[in-house]
């Protein structure tokens, strides 16, 4: 992430190459707009965005095998700084949440119809120094985005910020949260968050937090998470987790846990299973699930089902194409 | 455990149920395991890291750690102790210069803490070399006089490096530390006097409502060393005490299990608050200590810190737990060593 605790010195040399090259380049090497992928690329795989931390771009490609690479963020006219949570609207317009809680909407990845918006403008407010802010849409439109250093869920009606409305404090009881990241709505509207610090996912079905359930406590067992961090749903309504401290992806068909599934644990590199604090997550429509890792892993990992069949990575530690550094949020359009 | 310390240990907690102080020799086998670990975990990573990192999991508690073990008699690699002062020392002297132009014009800033962390690295690493007793220097005094002004107008010492619970989470940690190394090694930054300081960070120290067990034990480490009265140096130990599970131990929070890092801490900060070590409630902790070491002389903690540099064996056990777990190895050592009496020549080789 940032930096961590080590200081490290060979670090401290990456970040300035890395600071060299970012400088050197704009938004590259393409720049397709969003709402109009090429129709037989489209046709092929889906595209895959990726909130690209340390790079403070975003990355979208067409393929595991880096097809259709192109980013945008770095410089240029889109000024991303440690991108965390992103998605897409129906419309194909990008939102991407960064570490601090602002919040940024794009029609096209080389910037066209770029809008701001800031959701806390207070001068004095703490640095979030954890898992920063996560971002997703309802049927309606709305933007929810976890804001991890406030310990809160906000609402906007659209990015303008009306309609603002916020849910959580503080806390590990009914309505609250302790660095609350991955947000997701469902096709019924109702609300997911990995509350991280908790060691639990929380559903509720509205800002008011009514119907609150919540599932998970400190663990490695069947209905334990280590500091959960992405959450989604897919077509059939599972529940998909990026149990971040314990290495694995965790599937559960409802709140109770039913039918507790797992894959991954600890490893280094591309080995198959092999994970390394996954932390954004996603699942197409053929049930295909992607997960990226912060860690000095790098890489965006995508496997046919739960079995980890076909498991496949892209990417790397790095600056350059085809390369990530510390990849966050991970969203899938068809 | 070994079969020698399990024998102790069993002897021990039948004297702890008769309220007898824990004996010596079951104190020792455990320190006798650790500290040497320990000592080889810092070399190791040295080595393995090639140079290119310093870490406040073994560069800052190693310190504290050893020094403790020597002021009470047990035996100490002074080859490797000496290594680690002097990387500590190397380090801030390599970057003098760029602290002191941090402290002429704050645009350098962010060439002098290139990650938002220098609060904590100092923090702790300055903590360490008091307990070693090292003189202050040219280096050290800059590096102070940087620290301190880098306190924020409320009082506290905050970072903006990505937290890495438990040990670079919290500003109570943070604030605690800095004020501990700025009334040991600095000067006044900028005309303000340290004692004008220590009473806006000991202020800070007394609003901010504790979050964690780090909070707790650092608030009433903070309290302490920037002079709280006695009735506020109680309130917070009382806290802190109120935090302590049955069985002795602490947790790093409410809804984690109790665990060596925050149990140790705990400990240490009780100590140094004036609770003795033989109030019954510290031996409990001391107690969930002695039951948790690892055969291999360790304790294991789970990380839960975000991973953010590359991966690499230490040499210390527990793989990706290996930080934390050292960290919490150094504290359960220093409250294991903190109940041996000062000075026994028991070890000395």
């Amino acid at each position: 992430m940032r930096g961590g605790s080590c200081t490290c010195e060979l670090s401290a040399a990456w970040r300035a190459a890395c600071c060299t090259l970012l400088l050197a380049g704009g938004c590259r090497p393409n720049h397709a707009g969003l709402a109009a992928p090429s129709p037989t690329v489209a046709a092929r795989q889906p595209q895959i965005f990726i909130a690209d931390w340390a790079n403070h771009r975003v990355v979208r490609v067409t393929g595991l095998h880096g097809e259709d690479w192109t980013t945008c963020g770095e410089s240029g006219p889109v000024d991303l700084r440690y991108p965390v949570g992103i998605c897409l609207d129906s419309s194909g317009r990008l939102y991407v949440a960064e570490q601090e809680p602002r919040l940024h909407r794009l029609d096209q990845l080389y910037g066209a119809g770029w809008v701001t918006h800031q959701l806390e403008p207070e001068p004095n407010r703490p640095p979030n120094r954890h898992l920063g802010c996560w971002v997703c849409l309802d049927r309606s439109g709305r933007i929810y985005v976890s804001d991890g250093g406030r310990h809160r869920i906000v609402r906007i009606d659209d990015m303008s910020g009306a309609g603002r409305v916020s849910l959580g404090s503080a806390g590990s009881g009914e309505r609250q949260f302790h660095h609350p990241a991955g947000v997701w709505v469902d096709s019924q509207d109702r609300l997911y968050v990995a509350d991280f610090d908790n060691f639990r996912i929380v559903r509720c079905n509205d800002m008011q937090g009514t119907n609150w359930t919540e599932l998970g406590r400190y663990g490695s067992g069947e209905r334990e998470f280590i500091n959960p961090a992405g959450i989604c749903i897919d077509s059939q309504g599972r529940i998909y987790v990026a149990d971040q401290g314990n290495d694995r992806v965790v599937r559960i068909d409802d709140m109770r846990g039913a039918n507790w599934t797992t894959v991954g644990s600890f490893g280094i590199g591309d080995a198959p299973q092999r994970l390394y604090a996954p932390t954004g997550i996603a699942v197409d429509r053929a049930g295909r699930i992607y997960v990226t890792q912060c860690s000095s892993n790098h890489r965006l990992v995508r496997m046919d089902d739960m079995s980890g069949a076909n498991w496949t990575v892209f990417g790397g530690g790095g600056v350059g194409s085809g390369q990530f550094a510390s990849p966050l949020g991970v969203f899938v359009r068809e | 455990m070994t079969p020698i310390a399990l024998a102790g240990l069993a002897c021990w907690l039948c004297g702890q149920a008769a309220e007898q102080p824990p004996q010596i020799e079951v104190l020792r086998a455990a320190v006798g395991q650790s500290l040497p670990l320990l000592q080889a975990g810092a070399q190791s990573f040295r080595e393995r890291s090639e140079g290119r990192c310093i870490s406040c999991h073994h560069q800052g508690l190693i310190l504290t750690t050893v020094a403790l073990a020597r002021s009470r008699g047990l035996a100490v690699n002074e080859n490797l102790a000496r290594a680690e002062i002097e990387r500590v020392r190397g380090f801030y002297a390599r970057r003098q210069q760029r602290y002191q132009a941090a402290l002429e014009d704050s645009a350098a800033l962010p060439q002098a803490d290139p990650f938002g962390n220098f609060t904590v690295h100092a923090g702790y690493w300055l903590w360490g070399l008091a307990a070693e007793n090292v003189a202050p220097d040219e280096a050290l005094a800059t590096t102070a006089r940087l620290l301190a002004a880098r306190q924020q107008a409320d009082g506290r010492w905050t970072f903006t490096d990505t937290a890495r619970a438990p040990m670079q989470a919290g500003d109570i940690t943070t604030t605690a530390l800095a004020a501990f190394a700025i009334n040991r090694y600095g000067p006044a930054a900028d005309g303000e006097s340290r004692d004008e300081r220590l009473r806006r960070a000991r202020q800070w120290l007394l609003e901010e409502p504790p979050q964690t067990t780090d909070d707790l034990a650092f608030g009433l480490l903070g309290l302490k060393w920037t002079g709280a009265p006695d009735g506020d140096l109680q309130a917070a130990a009382a806290r802190l005490r109120a935090a302590q599970r049955s069985g002795g131990g602490w947790a790093q929070q409410a809804n984690m299990p109790p665990d060596a890092y925050a149990t140790g801490l705990a400990l240490f900060a009780l100590h140094e608050g004036g609770t003795a070590v033989t109030d019954p409630a510290w031996r409990q902790g001391l107690s969930h200590l002695l039951q948790s070491q690892q055969p291999d002389g360790s304790w294991f903690v789970r990380t839960r810190a975000i991973p953010s540099n590359p991966y690499f064996e230490s040499g210390f056990p527990h793989g990706k737990s290996q930080f934390i777990s050292y960290a919490a190895t150094c504290w359960a050592t220093v409250a294991l060593t903190l109940a041996l009496p000062v000075g026994s020549p028991v070890g000395r080789e």
